[in-house]
Formats: C-alpha cells, structure tokens, sequence
C-alpha cells in the first residue's frame, strides 16, 4: 500500500522540526504536525524566553554595578518596564520561530496546524482529517510537571509557561523547585526586583549537577538576595488574601505575590492516541533504543517524549537520527557527552561525570582552576567561579567538566569537544590558548589534574 | 659520514626487488642523481638513482640478487670511511653477499619489535611518534622526496584518537590491526577495548593434579602406552530382557538395575570363555581361574574400579546387592584396598548417557573391559509387520598382545545371545 507521506512527525520542537528537515533533506516526503507555534518549549516557553530574560538581569546587575568601573549614574532612577521586557523576549521568539518556519518551507516540509493523534501505526489524524505515512516520528515534547498537592490549583501558582508572560513583576516570588528552571527564573526575577525564595527538598541546588557547582550557584543567588532553603518540603499551598502561602513541613511558611512550581518536567504523549496501550511506556516516558524506536517497527520517538535527556540540544541529535532511521537508516544517538548549562549569574555548565560519579567508578585526578586567577575574568569584574576538570588518572582521559563563571556555558564546547574526541588531558594542558581568555582556565584545569599546572601556587 | 644506499619501496605492495645489474663498479665515483644500479619489481625495471655525490664504498648484494624492500644495499661516501660489514635492515644484519640470505631474512626482521626504528629513513618526529604508537615504520608508505617516512606519513597510518593510541599502547594492542568506527576510519577508545578483549587470552586457571586424579592419569597412560587395544562394537537387541526386567521388578521394593543384569550375564558368559581371563606378567602370561568383575565407578573427582569377587558364584540377588553395596561405598571413600584389586575383567557403564559408542581402556591387569552403551529404539521389519526393538551397543576393547580378534568376538557374541536370550541368564 502506498502511502501519502515518508515520514510524518508530530511536534514541532527542537526534536520534530529538526527531524523533519533532516528528513527532507534525505529526500522524504515529510509531514509536520505542530498545535501551536514550531519550535516547541524551547523556543517560545523555555531556553531562548529565560535566555533573553537573563541578558536583561545582567544588563540590571552591570548598570547597579556600574560605579565600581567608574561610571557614575543615578540608579535610583532605573525603572523595569516588565510589559518591555516580555515585548522583547516576544520578538526574539517570533525571530526564531519565523526562521524555523522558514527553513521548514525550504526543505518542502508541510506544516500542518492542529493537535495530531495516532489513529494506527501508519494513520494520523489531525482537524479531522487522516493522513497516512510509512514511518512516524513522535515529538510531542514535555509539559511542566505538577504535583498533586492541596493548593496547587492556586490561581498565583505558575509554571514556567505562565511566568514567561506576567507582565508586572511581583513583589514576591517563591521558586518550587531549586533545578536548572528554578534556578534561572530566580535569577532574572531577583535581578528585576522581586523578592525571591527558592524553596528546594533536595540539600543542594541544582541537584543533577556536580555539588562544587551547586554550592558555587547558591552562593551567587544569595548574593543577589535570593533565599535558598533547602531540605524542605512544601506540603501544601494555603491562601491568605488571595497570595500563596507555601506551607513547609517543620511549620515554615513562605508567603508570596506569585509561586513558580519547577519541580521537573514530564513527558507530553497526547499524540500517542490510539496507540497508547501499544506503545511501551515506561515511568510516562517513551522506551526507544539508541536508534531512537519504538517497538513498532515504523515509530520513533526522539526528544523530551522519550525522557532520554530532557535537553533542547539532545532533542536535535535524537531528531536527526529518528529521520535517518525513519528512512532505512541504522545511526545511533550517542548521548554521553551532552553538555548541561544553567543560565545564572554567573553562569554554569557540565558535561560528563560528577566528581561522585567518576570517583565511583575508579581512580580519578581532579583538576581545578579559580576564575580569580585567569586575566580575562578579573578584567571583565567576574571572579567567581572554576572550571574543574575530572580525568581518568591511567589515561587521563577526561570523564567531566564542570565549569562556574562567566561564559562558562561557551567554554563547555571545548570541553565536550576534548571528550567527544578522546583527546586526554595530557594532550588538553599543551593546546595553546589565546590570552587572555576565560578558555585558558579550561587548558589550566587540565595541567592541574597532572599536577603541572603553571598559574597556581605549587602544591604542598 | 658516507650515505647509505636502500632498496627502495617502490610501490605500495613491493616486498622486495631484485638486484638487475648495478651500473658502476666498487670503487667508481658518482654524482647525486646519477643512475647507479638497475632494479627490477613485479610490475617495473627501474634505475636507482644515487643519494649522494661520492664513491662507491661498498656494495652488500651482487648482480641477480634478491633483496627485501628498505634493505641497505650499498654506502656511497669518502673512500677510507667505515662502514658496516654486512648490510642491515631494521638493525638486523642479514648475510652479505649472498643473494638468498636476505630473502629469509625478511621474517626475522618482522619478527623484531615493531617499534624498532633503525635503518629505515625516516624524519625524527616520524620516529618519535612511530615508537609512542606502536607503529612499524617499515609499513609506513613514506612521503619525503628522498623516499624518508615523515611524521604526517605515521600519523596517517595511526588515525586514532589521542585516548584509544594511549589505551593501545598500555595494553599492547596494535593499533594497525584495529578496525576504527570513527570518522574515515579513526580508531576510538571503544575500538581499541573491543580489539583488546578479543585478543587478551582467556584467563586459564590451574589446580594441582593430585590424590586420585594423579592415579587414574598414570594408570591410564601405562594402559594405554602398554597395550595395544582394539575395540569391537555389537548391537544387542534387549527388548526382551527390558521386559524381563519389568517382570522382575513388579513386586520388589529395591529394583534390578539394568547393570546388575549385565553383570550376572557378563559373569555367566565367562564361566564359557574361562580361557580368555588372562594377564601379562613380564615374558609369561597368567591364567586366571576366578571371575572377578571390576566395575568402574564415577566419583567427583576421579573414577574407582571396585571389584565383584567370584560373580560366577552370586545370583542375580547377590550381585545386585554387592554391586549397590560397593558402588555406595566408593562413592563415600569407604572401600577397602581389597575391594578394587584383583579384577580378572571390567566392565564400564555409559548407557545411561545415551553413548552409542566408546573405546574403554583396559583395566590393568585385565585383559578386556567391556563398554555398556546406550538403549535406544529402532525399527525392525519382524514377519512383514515393523516393530519397534530396543538395542543396547556393547563396546569390548581387548589386549591384543594375547588375545585376537576372534576369542573376544566370541565372547561378546555369547553376551549378545545371553541378553537376547534373557531367560537363560537366570538358569
């Protein structure tokens, strides 16, 4: 039987339209279903939204700090036009959502609008009309997670879709969730003049990451003025005066003008449709292999739905692969060396192992270098931060990179280039640096896990 | 310090050239670039140029001779300067002069560490990363205008990353005989872990041959050494003795086991082929009178011949009785050293795994052991009608420095009509 598409993806996120370009790029007729605007979270609810938000802290923070450079300006008189800041985070997204638009057109990617559902293995339905397809690539992303507590169905209480179009900023804003979310809306909120609690049940932030970033971002944030209190658990969400009240076990409560609830993200399988008791599904997740498939054979699954790596950049690698093997294809999706970044001020990233994770599993030597003693840094008034690089110590092959301080979330790509290319440390402490650079650090940490690091006093 | 002079890689899958006819004389000068010898490939002839402006020094190889690639072939310097006696290749000397020396001189040098970077031009860095990584510079296809191995040469042979090249060279795996999944072929970390499982031998684990394994192995080899066996195979049909056997069995608590039956028939066909019951002692061969049956009995670790006295003597009862009763007590170590000496003839017992047939080895000082095999059925065509028989193999090996082929045929033809013939068993 034929059919009238080669592929047909539904969602059009980083995972989808990536999927569906790659696709037409290897000559299939491809179908993309999308219900709202293509680009998914990413673009219009997540990465790229708290990104432009971020820029604008950092803007806030440098015109406060500004007399430290000798730049004298009233900053009393600074005023945060909250409904400017969302009109320009607008314009960027429609930028980019445009652009994706655009690309998908070039390709001869069909772009329908509506919510599409499996009707069977090779039949789709969306605003009433089927479509066929040989193979399927599902990529219906993620929603913000919600638990199941009294209150949470407050009217102040928000996801990170909500908060990125409040156009007053509160007063007060308690942050559920102290994760990479939590994290960076906390810190753009502090910077435009809330008053932010971040309220975490885990004892650190940013829990996935290695502890010395954790302990470095709580640092940062309370240094803004956000309260981190963490080992706590919200039990339930009281009103007083129409604004939540975060009631914490112990008796603590946290009052505030808004909640962000940021406890983690799950996977969105509308689209599974009637197929949803064929499909396995574990822990709401989707099981597929490295190739990115289902266990029908002509469904792929790639992205936030299949819960492999919950990142935007691992979602374009899952979609590429998922399209090549949706048209005969046999390449798998290696996900061992995707970096992590977490847009604070200053910023962090990490790619590979924790230091508990590589000590875990063998002898390790621990590279680390201060940001307070790399040229760069110092001149551009950033002194926090590390870069810690984790080798293997038989080969010295580097197993993680952890890295706090400005621009860490650029200088993360050498590190995962070093590891992606099994280049050692040894190799990595003889590449020549430009200076003055915060990379310079990365080559530094390197030296230092053999113990011949240049710029550090000699150790005792 | 005078040039050395090679013969040259030509070509990729050039191994060695032969020697044409060189074109001056020891002794003679030449310029650089001049011809100075001819040579002769699979594919070409060509002319040797020379590498440096001189004299002819000496020359390792004549006219015809055949000369493995790399080889040095002759010194082209200042007359009165030193030079090595012998030619060389890899550091290894090969016999000068003779035209087939160097041919067989060619595994020696592959033999040598592959690392070993003499005598082969190469460029310093060439060398330095040829030994980091392992690589035979020999099998580099070099590059340099003077025919010299250069290190983008070796690298190119490499093609793995900085990590695997580190993994191969600490594990000793050559990283030429890894097959890369990186781009273009690159040799990756897993690539080299995969390579190296695959090649590391398999972990062998040693434990001492003692106690009764040592025994059983240096009876086994004097049996085996001393004698010269032959082992004759026969095909019982028992089916009737199976019936007998159930008929037997109906009322009793403790069964007849299909090996006790074989051993009353064994112990009667005996008592007719007394005169086979024979042993060698130096130049004279024993008669024995008794029938004494060893019967062989597997334990944990080894294997005992415990020893029915007189079976010729015992009912089917007794002997069933005294063979539980031994075989029960091998198995526990409780045997008396009279119990397992003194056989006169063995029997060994694999039917119950279904062995179609074996070759036992005598159980010295006997002189036959007879092999019980398997049942199994087959189709019989019995007065038109097909039947399903069952039939027992029987394996007797036999000592054929005093017994023929024919007495011990008998003897398992005599089994054979016995367990065919049940009933007379137990007359």
């Amino acid at each position: 039987m034929a059919y009238q598409y080669d592929v047909a993806v539904i969602g059009g996120g980083p995972a989808g339209y990536v999927a569906a370009i790659k696709a037409a790029q290897l000559g299939g007729k491809v179908i993309l279903f999308e219900k709202d605007v293509v680009g998914g979270t990413c673009l219009n609810r997540g990465c790229i939204p708290t990104k432009t938000y971020i820029k604008t802290a950092e803007y806030i923070q440098n015109i406060k700090h500004s007399a430290n450079r000798g730049i004298k300006i009233d900053v009393s008189s600074m005023v945060v036009e909250m409904p400017r800041i969302v009109e320009y985070k607008n314009t960027v997204v429609k930028k980019l959502t445009g652009g994706v638009g655009a690309l998908l057109r070039s390709n001869a990617v069909e772009v329908i609008k509506g919510t599409a559902v499996m009707k069977s293995e090779h039949e789709i339905e969306a605003n009433g009309t089927v479509y066929t397809t040989n193979s399927v690539i599902l990529a219906g992303g993620s929603k913000a997670g919600i638990i199941p507590i009294e209150g949470i169905d407050h009217a102040k209480v928000v996801t990170s879709d909500g908060i990125l179009e409040i156009t007053e900023v509160p007063k007060s804003l308690a942050v559920m969730g102290g994760g990479v979310i939590g994290c960076e809306i906390a810190t753009a909120f502090v910077a435009f003049g809330s008053k932010v609690t971040i309220v975490e049940l885990a004892d650190r932030l940013v829990p996935a990451m290695d502890s010395d970033v954790s302990k470095a971002i709580k640092k940062s944030l309370e240094s803004m003025g956000v309260e981190v209190r963490l080992g706590q658990k919200v039990e339930k969400i009281t009103d007083n005066n129409g604004n939540p009240v975060l009631n914490i076990s112990g008796g603590a409560t946290v009052e505030a003008d808004c909640v962000l609830l940021s406890i983690g993200r799950v996977s969105d399988l509308e689209c599974l449709g009637t197929l949803k008791d064929k499909i396995v599904v574990e822990r709401g997740k989707i099981v597929v292999d490295d190739e990115m498939r289902t266990q029908i054979p002509n469904i792929f699954a790639a992205g936030d739905i299949n819960g492999r790596c919950m990142l935007a950049h691992a979602a374009f690698k899952m979609g590429e692969v998922a399209a090549e093997n949706a048209l005969g294809g046999n390449a798998k999706a290696n996900l061992s060396h995707v970096p992590g970044c977490l847009y604070t001020m200053p910023e962090a990233a990490s790619v590979g192992m924790t230091q508990e994770e590589a000590s875990a599993q063998g002898e390790i030597n621990v590279g680390y270098f201060p940001l307070g003693g790399n040229g760069r840094a110092l001149a551009s008034g950033e002194p926090e931060g590390f870069v810690k690089v984790i080798a293997d110590k038989k080969y010295g092959e580097i197993l993680g990179v952890h890295i706090v301080g400005g621009v860490a979330t650029e200088m993360i790509i050498e590190g995962s280039v070093m590891m992606d290319m099994e280049i050692t440390v040894h190799e990595a402490a003889e590449i020549i640096h430009p200076h003055p650079t915060y990379g310079e650090a990365f080559m530094e940490a390197c030296a230092d896990a053999l113990g011949k690091c240049i710029h550090l006093p000699k150790k005792k | 310090m005078a040039t050395e002079v090679i013969m040259p890689k030509a070509g990729m899958d050039m191994q060695e050239g032969v020697i044409v006819k060189w074109l001056i004389g020891v002794g003679d000068k030449i310029k650089e670039g001049d011809p100075l010898l001819e040579i002769e490939t699979d594919k070409v002839t060509m002319e040797v140029e020379s590498p440096a402006t001189g004299t002819l020094l000496c020359r390792y190889f004549e006219d015809a001779a055949v000369v493995p690639v790399v080889t040095t072939i002759a010194y082209i310097g200042e007359v009165g300067e030193d030079v090595p006696k012998e030619a060389s290749m890899f550091g290894v000397p090969t016999s000068g002069g003779a035209a087939a020396a160097p041919v067989e001189a060619a595994p020696v040098a592959v033999a040598t560490k592959s690392t070993d970077t003499t005598g082969i031009p190469a460029t310093p860095f060439a060398k330095k990363l040829a030994n980091e990584n392992n690589v035979n510079l020999a099998e580099v296809a070099p590059t340099g205008a003077m025919g010299e191995v250069r290190g983008r040469d070796v690298e190119n042979k490499i093609n793995a990353t900085p990590l695997a090249a580190r993994i191969a060279n600490d594990q000793g795996v050559n990283l030429e005989t890894v097959t890369g999944t990186g781009h273009d072929g690159k040799v990756t970390k897993a690539d080299v872990l995969s390579a190296a499982t695959v090649t590391a031998p398999t972990a062998e684990r040693r434990t001492k041959l003692s106690g009764m394994r040592k025994v059983v192995a240096s009876r086994m080899v004097q049996a085996h050494t001393e004698i010269p066996s032959s082992t004759i195979n026969i095909n019982v049909n028992v089916t009737k003795l199976l019936a007998l056997r159930k008929s037997l069995n109906e009322d009793r608590e403790v069964k007849f086991s299909i090996n006790d039956l074989i051993l009353k028939t064994v112990a009667k066909a005996l008592t007719k082929h007394r005169e086979l019951l024979m042993s060698i002692d130096g130049d004279e061969i024993v008669h024995h009178e008794e029938i004494n049956i060893g019967m062989a009995v597997a334990l944990d670790n080894g294997l005992i011949v415990p020893v029915i006295k007189n079976a010729d003597h015992m009912g089917l009862e007794t002997i069933a009785q005294a063979a539980k009763d031994l075989a029960t007590r091998a198995k526990t170590g409780k045997l008396e050293v009279s119990e397992y000496k003194g056989s006169t003839f063995s029997i060994s017992n694999l039917g119950m795994f279904g062995v179609s047939s074996f070759s036992p080895i005598i159980n010295l000082p006997d002189s036959m052991i007879l092999g019980i095999c398997g049942i199994e059925d087959v189709l019989a065509l019995v007065d038109g009608e097909v039947v399903v028989n069952k039939k027992m193999g029987l394996s007797l090996t036999f000592d054929h420095r005093i017994l023929d082929g024919v007495p011990p045929a008998k003897l398992l033809n005599t089994f054979k009509n016995l367990l065919e013939n049940p009933m007379e068993i137990l007359l």
